[in-house]
């Protein structure tokens, strides 16, 4: 599904990614730990399409597509999906007038017929369920004055909402207490399905006990440093990144 | 003097009168206000401060006769409550809805107004203001109404004051209008500025609030892209009013809104959302005149601006209390969005404070699209330019939140979304 090779960007001069290399196969859920400043968060924006992130070098194939030549909008409307570590609070626009701009934009994108707004409507009470997010936060300006937790299931509600087929969660976890973090793995988990990826990007491996993943990547020095199974993310919990190789595994 | 402020329609009183033509008071004004032009030496002074971005070539180049009576019209969508119709100034009773109204309200065009109705509302004959436009206004309105509130009376159900401008020709057109609330009165008023017409035009009204008395205006400028616009509203709130006020500038080449409230009494206040958009070469000027004549009054100040193209939106918001006003609350808040690189916005808020204890802040924002608001849209899936358009919409659309009713709230979003989905 989706093929990145030798991968090198650069932020405002600085060289983040140096190398980097990976491969998710449809229905797979591959977690990328790593410490500060490895360039986590980098990989998601690079795989989103946002400005200020310049590729050097590599490529980017999603489902045989050059993902790296498609605007935003067009990655979104492919499958890709990103789930924010910081959600931007966006006042004035109504989150359920954004979600069904989104939802069919992304439809229109693919020559499918718009929702109209009951149909909209039904899909939209199923998937707030799942996440247990009030109705009345869909009244609201996107993530105004939602807490840190309600901005992360909000994501997730998002996620359900447009079913992409990777989806990119950019520290989640973070901010989390314990009961919001079992709600928004379980909003995860109940996405998972054959044909959807995901990639976990998350500083520990707490989140890891409840979204078991096919696949742990240690991003350091701007490329995967170690790979391995999930007991990969059990060792870096024992004991801590310093010990793991510099070079890409 | 400029050939605009002489182009007096001499010619207009034969063909169609003048509302209270022949009523002595109204004559002895009239002649007074245009003695008045013709010893001006100018439109403004274009070293005051509140003048020194206005083109006032673009006004003062033109001779520009009286707009004759419309030969026809747009059509206006139906609606549900009482409306006043003119079109270029003159009253369309045909587009109106004069009845419906509650008790203890009543309204008047000036059109049909005898001597006696000039003689009780005396007010309407003194100038709004001391600028040459005022005395213009005053010479030749011929559009308004007064509108008029008994103590008690409560007009929950929005009533309208709707001005097309329609002839396309060189011309000009005035109204001027007195608007008053009786004690503890309550008054919902959408007024919209709409229709294709070019030339000139000017607007005054006076509004006074009586204790306790509340006022909700929507006012929408829709005008098309040739008319230009002289406009005034003075607004005077007596103690424990509240005039809450939306104000959409969203048409016209030229245009300037002069806002002065005068706080008179103790608890009164005023809550204003006004918000620009403008493009091509739009011009327009807020001027913000705010008095706190007295202690424990209320400002509260949000100013808006969207301008893309090279449009220029410009504030002058000027707000005072006055020596003994203690204890006032003042705030006058302008945030505003630049579209291109030749857009241009000159935000000037003051604020003057000779009493004490009292509350004031102000400040001032200019600033390009949220990139990483605009990066969100765009990640989940909507067009660059559906997102740019989202943004810029909801920029104002908060200020429009607060529109008690919701179908003057409806319209006003609306009104604002087809302004934005049509920006250069």
């Amino acid at each position: 599904m989706l093929s990145i090779d030798n991968l090198h960007v650069r932020v405002a001069g600085k060289e983040i990614l140096k190398g980097l290399s990976l491969t998710v196969g449809a229905g797979e859920v591959h977690a990328v730990m790593g410490p500060n400043g490895a360039g986590k968060s980098t990989l998601g924006y690079v795989l989103a399409g946002r400005d200020g992130y310049e590729v050097s070098a590599g490529t980017v194939h999603f489902e045989g597509r050059d993902l790296l030549a498609m605007e935003p909008e067009q990655r979104a409307a492919a499958g890709v999906f990103l789930a924010f570590q910081y959600p931007v609070e966006i006042p004035g626009v109504n989150n359920t007038y954004f979600l069904r701009a989104a939802l069919n934009a992304q439809r229109r994108a693919r020559g499918e017929d718009e929702l109209d707004s009951v149909q909209f409507l039904r899909r939209v009470r199923e998937k707030l369920k799942v996440l247990e997010l009030p109705d009345a936060l869909l009244q609201r300006g996107v993530n105004e004055g939602f807490s840190g937790g309600e901005k992360k299931r909000n994501e997730i509600f998002q996620m359900a909402l447009l079913e992409p087929k990777l989806a990119i969660l950019d520290e989640t976890d973070s901010g989390l207490d314990i009961d919001a973090l079992r709600q928004v793995a379980a909003g995860v988990n109940a996405q998972r399905a054959p044909g959807r990826s995901f990639i976990v990007i998350t500083h520990y491996q707490r989140l890891l006990d409840y979204i078991r993943p096919d696949a742990v990547h240690v991003l350091a020095g701007g490329r995967i440093a170690a790979s391995g199974g999930p007991e990969l993310a059990h060792r870096l919990e024992a004991e801590g990144y310093a010990g793991l190789p510099t070079e890409a595994a | 003097m400029s050939s605009m402020l002489l182009a007096a329609p001499a010619a207009e009183d034969t063909r169609a009168p003048l509302p209270g033509t022949g009523v002595a008071a109204v004559e002895l004004a009239r002649a007074a206000a245009r003695a008045r032009l013709r010893d001006a030496h100018a439109l403004a002074d274009p070293r005051a401060d509140t003048w020194r971005y206005m083109p006032l070539r673009a006004l003062e180049s033109q001779a520009l006769p009286a707009a004759p009576v419309p030969a026809g019209m747009p059509a206006l969508e139906a609606v549900q409550g009482p409306r006043l119709v003119f079109a270029d100034g003159h009253f369309i009773a045909s587009a109106s809805v004069l009845e419906g109204l509650p008790p203890g309200v009543r309204w008047l065009p000036l059109a049909r107004m005898q001597a006696a109705d000039w003689q009780r509302h005396a007010r309407l004959l003194e100038r709004e203001g001391e600028a040459a436009p005022d005395d213009w206004n005053l010479a030749y309105a011929r559009g308004g109404c007064v509108l008029e509130l008994a103590d008690g009376a409560v007009c929950a159900q929005p009533l309208e004051i709707v001005h097309i401008a329609v002839s396309t020709g060189a011309s000009a057109w005035h109204a001027r209008s007195l608007v008053r609330l009786g004690r503890g009165a309550r008054l919902c008023l959408r007024e919209r500025l709409l229709g294709a017409g070019a030339g000139v035009a000017s607007l005054r009204t006076c509004w006074q609030l009586g204790d306790g008395a509340r006022l909700d205006l929507v006012q929408q400028q829709q005008a098309g892209p040739a008319l230009r616009l002289l406009r005034r509203d003075r607004f005077t709130l007596a103690a424990g009013s509240l005039l809450r006020l939306h104000a959409l500038e969203l048409g016209a080449a030229l245009s300037r809104h002069e806002l002065a409230v005068r706080l008179d009494g103790t608890a009164a206040a005023v809550e204003l959302r006004q918000l620009s958009v403008l493009d091509a070469r739009q011009h327009a000027e807020q001027v913000l005149d705010v008095r706190h004549a007295v202690g424990d009054t209320r400002s509260d100040l949000r100013c808006r601006a969207v301008a893309a193209a090279r449009a220029r939106a410009v504030l002058h918001g000027a707000v005072r209390i006055e020596p003994g006003a203690d204890g006032s609350d003042a705030a006058l808040d302008t945030r505003n969005l630049l579209l291109s690189g030749q857009a241009e916005v000159d935000a000037r808020p003051t604020m003057e404070i000779l009493a004490d204890e009292v509350r004031a802040a102000h400040g001032a924002s200019v600033g390009q699209i949220d990139a990483g608001m605009l990066f969100y849209l765009r990640a989940r899936g909507i067009p660059l330019a559906q997102a740019r358009a989202l943004l810029v919409a909801a920029h104002g659309r908060g200020l429009l939140a607060d529109i008690g009713d919701a179908r003057l709230r409806a319209g006003a979003e609306a009104a604002l979304d087809a302004r934005v989905a049509a920006l250069e």
